[in-house]
This record gives structure tokens, sequence and C-alpha cells, in this order.
């Protein structure tokens, strides 16, 4: 029985989860206007008298919104549609100049393909419907005026893609782990910056509950929800909401709901007035986009690798852990910061794997603690790589590496002058440690007695000893084999 | 002095250049006229103070042989393409306060060539209708009358006002915009020279849309000469108009040869039908027989659709229009009506009070055949039959060169005829719209008056960017015909 | 085919515009007899026709094509607000829009 069921008194639940995610095209101009897209500009200093739908003006298509979303399709091994077309959605809203969205509802760009995610050790397919193009709306402010809203269209016009899925996703978990691996890939191809705090990537969550083995119930839209914790929150309200009316024997109503996310709950968006009829129609303003094969196989020849192309070879070339991997792989800069470091190491057995661990604990704490991007670190890939030489050739010890970090860390000096300036260079001449051990060994021979009667747990407290006098530089390898070689004798 | 007025483009640009009068000379005798004319209604708005300015710098320009194509060309403008800094109502109420911050590209072009501005001339509100009496505005008066009567006589429309202003020499050329006949039928009326070109010839930018795949902008002349050096500063690429085609604009004057030796004309028999004023049908013959005379090949040809295209404009423009007027909320621009307190009341109230009853009948026809359940059986289905009678054009283009017809099925009709039965009002369109479905060039060129004393004009309808030869045959049919305007014009 | 009041009635709301009660019935009239006109279409063969939405269908590649990604419009606040019924704050000011 999958774990993704719920189970009630009255039996087992499945959730059936498709999204409607809309993400900002990255370019310079918008979709239809040459104004730009950048965000958080003075109110409606980004707009174009297209923009601001004046009477007679026309739209013409960006040509790099066509290749982002082609683009974006490839790296979703989706079909590309070499025709598509515009269509234009009417309804009114004060923040939709045009009092129509231009979309793509019949024939869009991108159709079928599939989007791979990791859940618990596996992984699922889930399907994608299809890519639209379309433009984003403007903004409506309510809270400067006490009664009035202030329309500024700054985001009128931006180009966004509509990223649709199959209804293939079973769980809050599967939705929120496949918006993280979307992301990922999105900021992989350059194409969207995806970013939620700027409303960049929203998705619309449709959700409905039945009887494993049964028909899908009637699904609820949850709009426009802009965080991946908020919608693994209005999932889970979600799935109980519409079992217990399914349970009390009423009926889930097929409706537009909003999640509140400070109550956490979700409300029906539009009462009972009719439904919307949007007359969707091709745009006489637009021609279909014809596409070549040429211009879809360069851009198919010019995508970049992809997070899961980079995990596998980073596993196979550099013999990561699947775990190190992932972690490495899950965003953008950190890859180049790892191949970076590894390359100014050098090839040496284990040193990929060692630098992995120094990035993905050390590195990533200190980074947290002062709130930095990998791009930001004070410690270059160059002298994270000049460290993990130190304690691959014996220089340093381990331990006395973690002190070295944090003092680049502080003073951004190089591993070798931290350690030279405090003098941490590790003792490795055997015949100054054969006397030291000597010595420990004299000083305490009751110790040495007991050893000798089978407690082998005791040579720790040689070592210890040894590191004592040598203020923890002594190489604990090399200490380790004096010390088992003269108390055997 | 001879009357300024009275001459064509061509002679004035003769007399500019040879300095036997000056630009002012020609814009001040306009002016008169506009005083003399102004009970038949033809300007919207004059701009007469910025008109003179004008004219004294096209004379400097003369002055220093500087002069451009159109030098002093006295232009009026259809209150439907914007005008920078000039009021532009569409004949709408709901535009009644806007001044555009931005030019059309025709004006613009228009104005860089050296035409003069006199003014902006009145409509069918939003271009919709044949008998400019659903402006805002008030109606234009057909200069012409029936013998032996002052009865008010339409100029028909929606370009009623550019028209009317040709025939009662208060402007020398007018711009006319064409959505299903609005520059033929109203040159027709006035006994002027009007041309719609291909689709795309001319750029939409800047020119207040009704419906977007059928409106094509054109000039409004005297002579047909007139039209070709007019429509040479008009057409051509222009890349704020995704519909505007790359296509090298010819030199349409060198065109008038006067030999037609050898041409193919065709007469379409679907043409003779029901509703064919006898007298117009006479006239459609003679014509015929000038051609022949001429030595064109007269041959009987079958637009088997013909009878389909009137109803399918009947779909796809209001369809075009419900959408492209949906911008007209009184939010950004325009009226807004008093007193509405909430968004839902403005929308509703600036549109019902903003809009007059033909704009709202087409405005609610469009809905309803764009709304659920309607738009198979009604917008797509017009979309397929448009292609048929398209095929019908490029069918019998192969083997003839232009096509021969009436351009109205009647002469001018009084004011507040036609207004009851809104199908009487369409018939006005019937030889006229399928040009507009195809996006094929027509003229419609003067030929005689009526036993009433009413111009009667033919219709000319060439293949797709084939304005060379609807020019060439219409100069000569111009030739044999001898047509005057009344002397008290 | 007839068009009701009802009919009317929904498509008013979607175009947000009224007409005054008189009119809705000369409107129902004059709507249904252009709808009996059009209906004549239906006598037409479409079968294997696509739907043409432009006379430029076959000539997309003759067109304008589409625009180079760079910022060419922008800041001109003024101007895109000048015509304003009501601004303020140099946004366009409507009566408070809840959702
Ligand atoms: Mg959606
Ligand atoms: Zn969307």
């Amino acid at each position: 029985m999958s774990k993704n069921y719920v189970k009630t008194s009255t039996g087992t639940w499945e959730v059936v989860i498709g999204l409607e995610v809309h993400t900002q095209i990255k370019t310079n101009s918008k979709l239809f206007s040459g104004a730009a897209t950048t965000f958080a500009g003075e109110p409606n200093s980004q707009v174009s008298f297209v923009d601001a739908a004046m009477p007679g003006m026309l739209p013409v298509p960006n040509k790099a919104c066509i290749e982002q979303t082609v683009k974006t399709g490839l790296a979703l091994n989706a079909l590309i549609n070499l025709v598509s077309v515009f269509d234009r959605k009417n309804y009114f809203y004060p923040d939709l100049p045009q009092g129509y969205q231009i979309s793509q509802l019949y024939h869009p760009i991108v159709g079928p393909g599939y989007l791979e995610i990791d859940i618990d050790d596996t992984v699922k397919k889930i399907g994608i419907e299809r890519i639209h193009i379309e433009q984003d709306a403007g903004k409506s402010v309510h809270d400067v005026m006490p009664s009035s809203s202030l329309i500024d269209l700054n985001r009128s016009g931006i180009g966004l893609m509509e990223i649709v899925t199959q209804p293939d996703i079973r769980s809050g978990e599967e939705a929120m782990e496949f918006i993280r691996k979307l992301r990922l890939l999105l900021w992989y191809l350059g194409t969207s910056d995806a970013n939620m705090e700027e409303g960049s990537l929203r998705a619309d969550v449709n959700i409905s509950m039945h009887r494993p083995g049964t028909p899908f119930g009637t699904r609820a839209e949850i709009k426009n929800v802009n965080s991946i914790r908020f919608i693994g929150q209005a999932i889970e309200y979600e799935i109980n909401r519409q079992i217990g009316l399914l349970e009390e024997g009423e009926q889930v109503v097929q409706e537009t709901r909003l999640f509140d996310a400070a109550k956490g709950v979700t409300r029906s968006m539009r009462g009972k007035e009719d439904a919307q009829d949007y007359r969707y129609f091709p745009d006489p303003d637009l021609l279909p986009v014809i596409l070549d094969e040429g211009f879809v196989q360069g851009l198919k020849d010019s995508l970049p690798e992809l997070p899961d192309q980079k995990k596998k070879r980073f596993m196979e070339s550099y013999g990561l852990s699947k775990y190190d991997a992932s972690v490495i792989i899950s965003d953008i800069r950190t890859p180049t910061y790892f191949e970076s470091a590894v390359k100014n190491a050098g090839e040496k057995e284990g040193t990929a794997k060692l630098i992995a661990n120094w990035v993905t604990t050390e590195l990533f704490r200190v980074l947290k603690e002062e709130s930095l991007e990998i791009d930001q670190s004070k410690i270059p890939a160059a002298s994270l790589a000049e460290l993990v030489n130190l304690i691959q050739d014996g220089t340093i010890s381990g331990r006395t590496a973690k002190e070295v970090f944090l003092d680049m860390w502080t003073t951004g000096k190089p591993a070798k002058i931290i350690v030279e300036e405090k003098g941490l260079l590790q003792i490795s001449n055997t015949s100054e440690l054969e006397q030291l051990a000597e010595n420990v060994i004299q000083e305490n021979p009751d110790v040495v007695q007991k050893y000798k009667a089978g407690k082998d747990k005791l040579l720790g407290f040689f070592v210890g000893k040894m590191m004592q006098l040598t203020g923890g530089k002594a190489n604990p390898k090399i200490v380790n084999e004096i010390l088992v070689k003269k108390l055997s004798e | 002095m001879t009357d300024l007025t009275r001459l064509d483009y061509a002679s004035i640009r003769k007399g500019l250049t040879s300095k036997a009068f000056t630009t002012k000379e020609v814009v001040q005798s306009y002016i008169n006229k506009m005083d003399s004319t102004r009970p038949l209604n033809c300007y919207i708005t004059e701009c007469t103070d910025k008109a003179l300015k004008d004219a004294a710098a096209s004379d400097d320009r003369i002055q220093n042989n500087e002069a451009r194509p159109l030098e002093g060309l006295p232009l009026a403008i259809k209150d439907n393409y914007c005008t920078k800094g000039i009021l532009t109502t569409n004949g709408s109420k709901i535009l009644s306060n806007f001044i555009p911050p931005y030019e059309s590209t025709i004006t613009h072009r228009l104005k860089g060539a050296g035409a003069i501005a006199l003014g902006k001339t009145n409509l069918d509100e939003f271009a919709m209708g044949s008998s400019t009496i659903t402006s805002y505005y008030d109606p234009t008066i057909n200069p012409w009358k029936k013998e032996g009567s002052d009865r008010d006589l339409t100029p028909g429309g929606s370009s009623g006002g550019s028209s009317a202003s040709v025939a009662a020499r208060s402007s020398l050329i007018a711009l006319g915009s064409d959505t299903g006949g609005s520059i033929r039928q109203p040159a027709s009326f006035c006994g002027v020279v009007g041309l719609k070109p291909t689709y795309g010839l001319c750029s939409r930018f800047g020119i207040i849309a009704f419906a977007s795949s059928l409106d094509q902008a054109g000039p409004i002349t005297r002579t047909v000469r007139d039209s070709a050096i007019v429509l040479k500063q008009m057409a051509g690429h222009d890349p704020h108009d995704f519909t505007s085609v790359k296509y090298p604009v010819p030199d349409y004057e060198a065109a008038l040869t006067g030999n037609i030796k050898g041409l193919k004309v065709g007469i379409p028999k679907e043409y003779r039908m029901e509703g064919l004023d006898f007298e117009v049908s006479e006239w459609w013959e003679k014509t015929s027989q000038w051609l022949s005379e001429a030595g064109a090949e007269i041959i009987d040809v079958s637009l088997p659709h013909t009878r389909y295209a009137l109803p399918v404009y009947y779909i796809v423009a209001p369809a075009e229009a419900s959408s492209n007027l949906a911008r007209y909320d009184g939010v950004r621009y325009g009226y807004r009506a008093e007193g509405a307190e909430s968004i839902e009341e403005i929308y509703e109230m600036t549109r019902t009070q903003g809009f007059g009853d033909e704009v709202k009948r087409r405005i609610l026809l469009g809905t309803y055949v764009l709304s659920a359940g309607k738009y198979e059986d009604y917008y797509l289905r017009a979309q397929r039959v448009r292609q048929k009678v398209t095929d019908d054009f490029t069918e019998v283009f192969k083997s003839v060169d232009v096509l021969l017809t009436p351009t109205t099925p009647t002469t001018a009709f009084e004011l507040g005829e036609n207004t009851a039965d809104p199908l009487a009002m369409y018939m006005q369109d019937l030889f006229t719209v399928a040009t507009n479905l195809a996006g094929i060039p027509g003229i419609s060129v003067p030929v005689t008056t009526s036993r009433e004393g009413l111009p009667i004009g033919m219709q000319l309808i060439g293949p797709r960017f084939g304005e060379e030869v609807i020019l060439r045959t219409a100069d000569v049919i111009e030739r044999v015909a001898g047509f005057k305007l009344k002397e008290e014009f | 085919m007839a068009i009701n009041r009802s009919d009317i009635k929904r498509i008013e709301k979607l175009a947000k515009l009224k007409l005054s009660e008189e009119k809705i019935d000369d409107f129902s009239v004059r709507i249904s007899r252009v709808f009996d006109w059009v209906d004549q279409l239906k006598e037409v063969d479409v079968e294997g026709v696509a739907p043409m939405a432009s006379p430029l269908m076959d000539l997309q590649k003759h067109t304008t094509g589409l625009r180079e990604d760079t910022v060419t419009d922008g800041d001109r606040v003024h101007d895109v607000i000048q015509n304003a019924p009501s601004s303020q704050h140099n946004s366009f000011v409507v009566p408070k829009v809840v959702e």
C-alpha cells in the first residue's frame, strides 16, 4: 500500500494533485514591448504605451521569451511545437489593461514532457502536459490610500511561462519536491530566476481526493500559492477539508480557492456567481509563431549541463556519494565552487571527496552563519584547495585544519601562511616522535603493564599523551604506528 | 488667381516647386474652405493654427530647395489615427477627452514627407458604420444633394468626414480606414477616389483598432494619381506592427501608364445580386465596355462564396471588436462615469454611457459569438468560411488580373435611412467586405452621376499587393469617365 | 436563432455594459435577425478547412518578426498617466478593489 494513502476510519483516500506553475521568463524586456522587466521600479516607470493598452498600440513578441521557453521545454524532455498561437483570454480586471491577457490556449509552444523527482530514494516521473507563454498583469496596491487602490503597471506585460503538470502528484511532499526540482532546473537553464519572494514563481494547485482504484474526484484549484512551504501547507489543509466533506456525504465544489498563509487555511475565492467565460480566440494582432527545426536544434545544442547530469557526473568522475552530489548540485553556484577547488587541488586519490566534505560541512556552516552565498565566500575555492592539500600531504592534521579554516575565514590569509605563523606544522619526523614515544612509555610503566595484559584500548592514553606534548601537532597516523610497534616490543 | 482648392496634389506640387504659389496660400485657401463648409461637419477637430505654422516652415523648405515628396499637402486625418498632442476621439464619447502622447506611423510618415494636417475628420463611432451617423459628434453631411432636393444625404462611412471633406474641398487628401468598406463606400457616395490597400501594406500602429485582422489604412483623394502619390509614402514595413509586411514599395505613380492592353478583367457574376440598383448595374456594364475598348479582355468569372462574405464579416469583425474595445474601461484614459463607487460600477457605467448604441450592439454580438458553446458554431465556422472566400479570390486571380464590380449597391441615401433594420445598413458593405476578409486591395473610382445627380463609383479588386494594377486600371477609367465634382463645391 | 433576454443579460455581464431596458427587446429582435441571416454559413462545406485568423497566415516570414530583447521603452510615467481620469502617486486610481 502506498505510503501516500490517507487512512481514516472510513477507509483509504488518495490525493491527486496537478500544478500550474507560473514563472517569470528571464529577459531584459517584456513579452510584447521594449519596457524593462527589473524588479521593484518606481510605479509605472517600466511601462510602455503597449503595456498600458493605449489605443492603437500593437504587441510585437520578444524573441528571447520564445527561446527561453523552448529551452525550458527541451530540458523537460518535452515536445516543441513548431507552430504555436497566441490567444486572447478576455476578462476585466483593473490591473489587466487590455481587458484581455495574451496567452496560448489552443496551440501552446511546448507540448508533453516530464520531470524526474527523487522521492524516498526512488525516481518518480511527473508528466508535463504543456508549457505556454503569457503576459503577467499589473499590480493593485491597496494599502496606500484608505478607500482607493493604486494601479502600477510595471509588471504588466512581463513574459511568463505557465508550466502545467499532469495530475501525477500524490502528496504534498511530492508537490514541494517537484517545485524544488523545477526551480533548480530553471536556475541551471537561466530561463527564470524563479524567485518566489519577488513573485516571479507561483503555483496554482489543483487537488482532489478519491478512493484508490476509483475515478478521480472533483477538484478545487488553489490559486497563486507563492512559497514551497505554503504549497505543502495548502495541500495538507485541502486534503483534510475535502476528506471531511466527502466523509460527511457532501460534495467537493469545483471552485477557485485562495490560501491564507496567516491562518494556514484555504477559502473560496469566487462565490456562487456564474463561471468565468474567457472567450479565448486567436489574437489577430499576432500571427502564429513558426519555428524551424534548426532553431530548436540550436537551442538544444546550447543547453547547459542540467542538475541530474551533473549529479551523475560528480558521482562517477569524483566518486562522490549520492548524498554529497545531491547537496552540491542543489544550487547553481556550489558546483562551480566545488569544481574550481577540485581543479586547484589537483588529481589525487580522495581529494574531491575531501573537498566535497569541507564544502558541505564547514563552508556551508560559516556561510549560513553570515547569510552569505557561496560566491561571496571569504575563502576562495583555490584557498580551500590549498588547505585540503596541506591535510592530504600530512602538513597539518585534520583537527588543526579546522582551526586553520576558521582563521582563513576571519583573516583572509592563505592556509600556508597561517600554518607557518602559528607553527602548526604537523610533526611527522619519525625519529623525533620515536624519542617522544620512548619517554612516554618509560614514564608510565603501570599503564604499559595493563596494556600488555590485554587492555588494547589504553593505546589511546599514550596517543593522547603524545598529542599533549606536541600541542596536537603530531601526525596521528605515525604516532599510532610507532606506539603499537614499541609497546609490542 | 485660381482657387487653389481646385487643383489636385500633382498640380499643387508643380506649382509649389515652380513657386507659382506658396504653401501658406494653399493652406489658407483650404482653411477658408473649412470655414465655409463647416455645416457639413466634416471635422471633429481643426488644427488650423498649427497648419499655418507648418505651412510657413514648408515654404522655408521650398525656398531652400528641400521640398519633400508630399511638401505642402493639405491633409485631413480620420479621427481614429492617434496624433500626438491632438485630441483623438474615434467619434466616441469614451475617448472625448483623449490626447495621445504618441503619433500613428502613417501620420508620422506623411507629416515627415511634408503633409500638413488640417484637422481630424468625423467618422462612425469606432469606425463602425456606413453612414457617419453613429458619431458622438453628430453626422457628417454629404456635399452632394439629389437634383431638385435639399434633403441631407449621408456621405457614407465610416470615413464619411474624410470623403466629404475631399469632395467639398475642405481637404485635398484625407486618410481613411477600411474594415469592411469604410474607405471605398464613402468615396463612392461622395464622388471621390478611395483605396483600401493590401492587408499588411500600411502599418496599423497608432490607428485605433476596430477589427485587427481586417483594418487597413488608405487614402481618399480626388484623383487616382493622388492616391498613387500618397500611397507610396504610406506603404512600407513598420517594426511596431507584427502584421506589417516587408514588401518593397513600388513607384505607384509610375504604374499609371494609361496602357491596359491585354489586361484580363474579371466580372464576378455573383455580384449581380438582388438589391443592386439598376442604374449602378448599367454603369458597371458601361465601365467594362470602356475597359474593353481600351484593349482589356473582359472575362466572366465566379466567386462562389461571395454571398457568405457579409455574414462572415458580421461574426469576425464584432468578435475582434468586442475584445479590442475591452480596454475602454475608465481606468487609464478616456471618459470615466461620474458617481461610480466601485470598480464594477466604473466599468459598467463608463462603458454604458461612453459607447453609443451601434458600438454596444457590436460588442454584444461579438461577445456572444465568442462565448462558451458559440465559439465553434459561429466564430470558428466563420473563420473557415473566410478561408473559402479567400480561396475564391486566389483561384480567380490565376486567370484574371483585376476584378471589376460596383462599389456599393446604391447611391448615397438620406440621413436616417436604413437605421431601423441593421441588415439594410450592413448591405452597404456587400461588395467591399470580401476584400477585407481576403486581405486584398480594392479601389473605388467615380464614373458618373446618376439621373438623380448622385455619384456612382466602381470598384477594382486586385490580388495581394496588386495595388499597381488596380491603380493603373482605375486611372484608365478615370480618364474615360471624365467625372467632375460639382462646380459649386 | 432567437436570442432572448437572459442571453442578452449574460453577455451584457461579460461585456460590462448595459443596454437600456427599452432597448433590450429591440436589440433581441435585431440580433436574432442577424443570427438568422448568419445561420446560412451552416450551408458551407468547411470540412478540412483550417480557420483563417488573419490574411497573413501564409506570410509570417515576411512580417516584422520577433523583437530583439533590448530595453527600448519605459521611463515615461507622465505620458503613461497623463490621460488618467484619476491618478496619484504616479499610479492610476480606482475605488478600492477587494479580492
Ligand atoms: Mg492557471
Ligand atoms: Zn496562466
